[in-house]
């Protein structure tokens, strides 16, 4: 009925939208500062007018809903990002620590312990004493710290091999618990939204979906009922329907580094697949990566340089004769590419007495002519030997093994150099990104408090509605 | 819909650009306190390949130099020893001279002779000379002395030790450079026996001084001024045999001297190109950092101001 009663409601209301604006505006102000939180807003509209004879006659606002500010397509391209950022940081760090290793700059390197074993070859072709017994001493101790820098270098880089994997392991149950929180998150919309837009709570979702795809390559679909599917970039559902999946750390025993070392499964209740392969974003694939390709090459580059000068200063040494007589190798002869650096050391009958170096060609104790070709290995371009050739012939480059080593070098720098900038770079779209989203979906502090006057003198003007009516109200009493 | 600067927005950008900043300052830093424009490989891929290269270069040039040097004593030392031998076969020269001369007796040719078996002794001591613990003229063999004397001087009849070569007469040569090597050994055979060809006897003009001094001494042992004159030629046969081998010498030595300084050279060379390959341009490092400082305080001095007014400050 329109009376004064009527236009009382009609204030109520009025009151009740500010206040309610009020309520929403300060949740916007108290997220202010939260992670992945998006700015509501109330949406207001009028209330159903009632009919009258002198008019349809307003009833007031009412508010609709309350709605989140979101940007769908910023979400997706946040969630590949963040995947290949995931990737490239794990990998960039891997690369900075290998390059750290063989970094010739500030230390001994591979390439300075090869170089003073070949000066230790011409000191010996150059000794005065017959016998060189003490060049033959300081040639041993030479060829001693080469093998003590493989050792060191093959053992450092295979250390770091294994706190990647060790990394891969805790990532994994990280995941799941994304997984399980997902889900639960999905159910809780679906449910909430049967009511009204789950807006609190598909920030936390989006969030931790963005999260996830730091750890691992994902995408996402939604359905119609308001639940998210997160598939892995293979297509493997990992949330789906009422349930998550779960990955699994297992060892692999054909891991050609150790056997210890882990394989991603993927189990739901019928399937049990290894998803290693497929796993090529996120940190997760970036650790796996960095454990099966780079930390890998890198122990094999450093095999190929061990077994290179291995092959090549034993091939000399066997045609020389020792002080005492003997013909034979120089270091241990290694039985393949793969881990000579970790096995390289002298031959047994080196190590038993350094007159076995075969410094002559059979002559008398001075005759050095042996040790100039040993020495002269420094500049002799070979064939070189790579990982999978031996036993058959050497299929590598054509360089001195200094030169290889060069390469090799180079060839690390480069790919750090680019992983480097690969993360820079992915670092700053990510950054622009987050800051698109916020330009749509932030809270603007400016804005809020705006909406909060605003909404303060909509609340007055309705009070003062309240007031006139109830001064109205007492006119009309008075008249009683 | 309009968009909106927020809050969040200006710190991440001022966070991260003020992190950027931190990283190049520490960059330039680095170079300033290694002096290295490279300090790892990943700074410059190619450079570091390159200096290592060079690096390895010149050690190669180092371990030449120190080959040299052991070449270039090794070689003055043959040489003095040579010299020795020379001034034995000049004294033994100016003796045959005098023991020639007809106004001499039996006495003071044998006082002369006496003098010559010293001759013989020091000549034996030259040729089985040492260095670095090594008989110089042994070739390989170096661990036994190669001139064995066998027998001691008679008098009645006259007869003298015989000296053999048990060394052998391989010359060792030392490397100097990739692909050359030097004669640093030289066959004691040849130049005190005058034996190149190894067949047991002094080959055609030349001598075996042992020899020569032996003929000597008995010619005056017996006195026989007229056999004592018939060494003479064969004493300056013997000088010309020293004389060449000295030569020999000489223009070895004078090689090494060449390449120590062709060495010395390249390793300056490679030291510069070294430097040009990895080190930081002083002047552009430390403007630099002084320019990234100023940033860096510059973006610090945004942030401070960052916890920026809002309407907030300005509503009673």
């Amino acid at each position: 009925m329109p009376g004064l009663f009527g236009v009382l409601d009609v204030a109520g209301r009025g009151l009740l939208a500010a206040q309610r604006g009020v309520h929403v505006t300060g949740h916007n102000i108290a997220n202010a500062n939260t992670p992945g939180y998006s700015a509501q807003r109330q949406i207001l509209g009028n209330a159903f007018p009632i009919v009258h004879s002198a008019g349809l006659l307003g009833t007031g606002v009412e508010q609709i809903t309350v709605e989140r500010l979101h940007d769908a397509f910023v979400q997706t391209q946040l969630l590949r990002q963040g995947g290949s950022f995931g990737s490239t940081r794990a990998q960039a760090e891997a690369l900075s620590q290998i390059e750290e290793v063989l970094n010739e700059q500030d230390a001994d390197g591979v390439a300075t312990v090869i170089s003073r074993l070949y000066d230790s070859f011409s000191d010996l072709a150059s000794a005065a004493a017959p016998g060189a017994s003490v060049e033959r001493e300081a040639l041993r101790g030479s060829a001693q710290s080469l093998i003590d820098t493989f050792h060191a270098f093959d053992g450092q880089l295979r250390e770091l091999q294994g706190s990647a994997d060790r990394a891969i392991r805790d990532v994994v149950p990280e995941v799941n618990e994304f997984l399980v929180r997902i889900q639960e998150l999905n159910e809780e919309i679906v449910r909430q939204e049967t009511v009204a837009p789950a807006n609190d709570m598909r920030d936390l979702r989006d969030q931790a979906v963005r999260d996830l795809a730091l750890l691992v390559d994902v995408s996402t679909y939604e359905t119609g009922d308001g639940a998210l599917v997160v598939t892995l970039s293979s297509g493997l559902p990992l949330v789906e329907g009422g349930s998550a999946r779960t990955l699994v750390a297992q060892a692999d025993p054909t891991h050609p580094f150790d056997p210890t070392y882990v394989q991603v499964r993927y189990q739901d209740g019928a399937n049990d697949l290894d998803v290693t392969a497929d796993l090529g974003g996120g940190r997760l694939g970036g650790l796996l990566r960095a454990r099966d390709t780079h930390y890998a090459s890198a122990i094999r580059s450093l095999d190929t340089i061990a077994y290179n000068l291995a092959a090549s200063v034993n091939s000399v040494h066997q045609l020389g004769t020792g002080l005492d007589g003997s013909v034979g190798d120089f270091f241990a002869a290694p039985a393949a590419v793969a881990d000579a650096a970790r096995g390289l050391a002298l031959d047994a009958s080196v190590l038993a007495t350094p007159d076995a170096i075969a410094a002559g060609l059979g002559g008398g104790p001075s005759d050095n002519r042996n040790a100039l070709a040993l020495a002269d290995l420094r500049h002799a371009a070979t064939t070189l030997f790579l990982p999978g050739d031996p036993p058959g012939p050497a299929s590598g480059p054509s360089r001195t093994l200094l030169q290889h080593v060069g390469a090799v070098v180079g060839d690390i720098g480069q790919q750090a150099r680019s992983l480097n900038l690969a993360q820079g770079q992915q670092a700053r779209v990510l950054e622009g990104l987050e800051n698109r989203r916020d330009q749509v979906a932030g809270v603007s502090i400016d804005e809020e408090v705006t909406r909060l006057i605003r909404l303060q003198a909509a609340f007055q003007a309705n009070s003062r509605v309240v007031v006139v009516v109830d001064e109205l109200l007492d006119d009309v009493l008075r008249m009683i | 819909m309009g968009l909106r600067i927020t809050q969040a927005m200006l710190v991440r950008t001022a966070l991260a650009d003020v992190t950027r900043a931190r990283e190049r300052l520490a960059i330039t830093q680095e170079q300033a306190s290694s002096g290295l424009r490279i300090n790892r490989p990943s700074d410059d891929p190619a450079g570091a390949s390159a200096a290592l290269l060079l690096r390895s270069g010149l050690d190669a040039i180092d371990q030449f130099m120190r080959n040299v040097s052991q070449a270039r004593a090794r070689v003055a030392v043959s040489e003095s020893h040579v010299a020795e031998a020379v001034d034995v076969m000049i004294r033994a020269r100016e003796l045959a001279v005098t023991g020639a001369n007809g106004i001499h007796d039996a006495d003071s040719r044998r006082q002369i002779a006496r003098e010559i078996e010293t001759l013989h002794a020091s000549l034996a001591a030259t040729a089985n000379s040492r260095f670095g613990g090594g008989f110089l003229f042994a070739g390989y063999a170096a661990d036994a002395a190669p001139f064995a004397v066998a027998g001691s001087f008679g008098d009645a009849p006259p007869s003298s030790p015989t000296v053999g070569f048990v060394g052998d007469s391989n010359e060792i040569q030392i490397a100097i450079d990739h692909g050359v090597q030097v004669r640093a050994g030289f066959d004691g055979r040849r130049v005190f026996l005058g034996d190149a060809d190894g067949d047991g006897s002094a080959d055609p003009g030349h001598q075996d001084l042992f020899q020569v001094l032996a003929d000597l001494r008995d010619a005056l042992m017996n006195d026989d001024p007229v056999a004592v004159a018939g060494t003479l030629d064969r004493i300056d046969e013997s000088l010309v045999q020293l004389g060449d081998e000295r030569t020999a010498m000489g223009a070895v030595a004078g090689q090494l001297e060449q390449w120590d300084r062709q060495l010395a050279q390249r390793s300056e060379d490679l030291s510069r190109r070294l430097s040009e390959t990895q080190d930081a341009d002083a002047a552009r490092v430390f403007s630099d950092l002084i320019q990234q400082e100023t940033a860096l305080q510059a973006g610090l001095q945004a942030m401070s101001q960052m916890i920026q007014p809002t309407l907030m400050d300005f509503l009673g």
